[in-house]
Formats: C-alpha cells, structure tokens, sequence
C-alpha cells in the first residue's frame, strides 16, 4: 500500500474508533487509557496490513493485552485497589445510585477475569459473541459458556450484596482489576 | 442475561462520563503516531515494483527448485530444542529469568522463532536495565546495557524481499529502527527505548 493510502486508511481507523478504544480501557482503568490508547493506535499503524475488515474487535483485543502486560509483575493492581477505596463518590451522585453502582463494582469484581469481561463486552461494549471472542481470542461457543457463568454468578452477587448481612464493598469507579 | 441486568450493568457504564479526548490531544497523538515508521516484522510492501517483478520472475523460473528448496515451518519440538540453545547464548540481567514457552502442541512456526523469542525478552531486559543503571548513575550497567543491545542488535535475523513470511526476521526498516533506538539511547535519549519497552515488553 503506498504511504499515502496507508496513512489515510490509518487516519480513517483512528477517528473512527479511537473513542470506543480509550472508553473501554477508561472503563478498566483510567490511569492507563489514553496511554494504551495511544500504544494500540500504534501497533495498528505498524500491523495496518493485519487489521481486519471489521477493525474494533481487533483493536479492543490490542488494547486488552497491552494493558494486561502493563498490569502484569509492577504491582499496580494491588496500588490500584488502595487508591480506590480512600476516593470518594461523586458529590451529586443520589445515595441510592451510588449504592447500587458500588454493589454493581463489588459484584463484577468477584468475578473470574475472562467471565467479567464477556459480560462487559456485552453490557458496555455491545459487542456480539463472535465479536466478543475475536477480542479474547476463544470461540464463540467459550463466550457463550462464559456468558451464562458470568450472568448467574454477578445475579448471585448482586443478592448477596443486597442482603443486610452481605455487606457490599465500597468501590467508586477507578477501574476494574 | 435478563435485560434487567443488562440496563442495570450500563446505568453504571463507567465511560458515559468520559469526554472525548480534546482535537488538539488527538491531533498529537495521531501525529505521534505516524512518526514512527518502523514496519511489522511483516515483509514491507512498499517495495519498488521493479523488485517485485524480478522477485516474482526469479520465482517463477525457478519453481521447481525453489519449491525443493523451501524450508518447511517448525514444530513445537523443534521451537523447544531450539529455544533451549540459543538461551545458553544470550546473557540477561542479573535477576532475570526466562520466560517460558507456551506452544500449542499442532501448531507450525516461522524459521527461527525461537531466536526471535530470545532476543524479543533479552532486549526487554537489557533496555529495561540500560535505563534503570544510567537514572541510578550506574555507569558499569549502561556501558554492559549498550553492549549486550549491540550484540542483540547484531543476532537480528533480516528477512530478505521475496523470502517467504515463514522464513522469520525482520526488515530493513525494523533493523534501522532498532539501530536508531541505540543510537539514541547511547546520547542519553531513552524515549525510544521506553517506547520499545511500552510496545513490545
């Protein structure tokens, strides 16, 4: 592809979804988003021949590993987690939906990694089970197992958090580990 | 999931309060971007035509022997045996262990991937040492960082127009970039090389 075409395909790729890149790692964890936004958009322009038809799923999967390499061996998780409880909630949150998003946080945390993430990609990414799975690399049928796990244990959760001895955690949002 | 779940799970999108990144903030990352010119370890495709046709003629003349001569992509065991070889060659950081493999058992490889892996984590290593001796003043560790760099650099397969993907390495164009990484980080500047580290470590 000459220069020219492929930076303009790379611009097109860029505009187009760099938002849905930095929000789904924002939803994950602030601190990093644009840092991996930008380090994905990278590997886009160096791999832009490898990029497929249908370039989100791809480049959402990007950006999952980048960030799970970062997290990996630096201890940021658990630096990370200790921040998130000392901040506060938002000033003009009502109580009652500040309740109900930290048992949402609490709930989603207790899950396995891959099952919380299914259910995210489907929740707030929107994305299809074959979508899904292009960005975790499993088939479609591992989604749909993950899924269904997922649904029923954040349910469980979600009980448990509302009963008065369950006790939720509380977490504002600062990133999901 | 019943919807229920699904409204209640994005009631609370942590993204809806986030605001697009500011033009002039996307202008310089975008334009950060496009300065890095170092290729995938793909083969570039920006090659003259001309190279391309005498590529493809040489190809085509010579079908039979070359499809003789192709060497075929390696199995996990050879990746293994292979692996356990160069390691012996390629010195790490005090404190640095190798990582291990995790070859799915019927898959192929690229000739040489094994060395790639190696020199993928040796330079990993070294670059991530290069930095943390020259920030403690540390100048043993630089001159040994840029060392083992140059000799990392050296063992970089290239891979050669008209060769086959499988045949591994890496282009010109990735082999000058990591030349210009050194050079860089020889005159003090380790922005590359934290880049490096960001994107491949």
């Amino acid at each position: 592809m000459p220069d020219d075409l492929r930076e303009a395909r790379f611009t097109e790729l860029f505009d187009a979804h760099r938002e849905a890149v930095r929000a789904y790692l924002w939803r994950r964890d602030p601190e990093l988003a644009d840092d991996v936004t930008a380090e994905t958009f990278l590997v886009c322009w160096r791999r832009l021949d490898a990029v497929p038809r249908e370039p989100l799923p791809w480049l959402l999967g990007v950006a999952r590993n980048i960030r799970l390499n970062q997290r990996r061996g630096d201890g940021r998780r658990a630096r990370l987690e200790l921040r998130l409880r000392a901040e506060p909630a938002a000033p003009d949150d009502p109580a009652a939906t500040v309740d109900e998003r930290d048992a949402v946080h609490a709930a989603l945390r207790n899950l396995d990694e891959r099952d919380r993430e299914v259910l995210l990609l489907t929740a707030w990414e929107r994305l299809s089970r074959d979508e899904i799975a292009e960005v975790l690399g499993c088939t479609r049928a591992n989604v749909a197992v993950r899924l269904l796990r997922a649904r029923r244990r954040l349910a469980r959760e979600l009980a448990v958090a509302e009963t008065p001895a369950g006790g939720s955690t509380l977490f504002s949002h600062g990133g999901l580990s | 999931m019943t919807p229920d779940t699904i409204d209640l799970l994005r009631r609370h999108d942590p993204a809806r309060a986030l605001r697009p990144l500011p033009d002039a903030r996307a202008s310089a990352m975008r334009a950060a971007i496009l300065r890095d010119s170092a290729p995938a370890r793909r083969p570039s495709r920006r090659r003259p035509a001309v190279a391309a046709a005498v590529a493809a003629a040489a190809l085509l003349v010579g079908a039979a022997a070359v499809y003789s001569s192709i060497p075929g992509d390696d199995d996990a065991a050879t990746v293994r045996r292979e692996y356990a070889a160069v390691k012996r060659t390629i010195d790490l950081p005090r404190g640095v262990r190798w990582r291990p493999l995790d070859l799915p058992r019927n898959a192929v490889f690229g000739q040489g991937y094994a060395l790639q892996f190696a020199i993928g984590q040796a330079q990993c290593a070294w670059y991530g040492h290069w930095i943390a001796a020259a920030r403690a003043g540390d100048d043993a560790g630089v001159v040994r960082s840029y060392a083992e760099a140059l000799q990392l650099r050296r063992r970089l397969p290239l891979h050669r127009a008209g060769q086959l993907e499988d045949a591994g390495g890496y282009t010109r164009g990735t082999l000058a970039a990591t030349d210009r990484e050194i050079a860089a980080a020889q005159r003090g500047e380790f922005a590359p090389l934290r880049q490096f580290l960001r994107a491949n470590c």
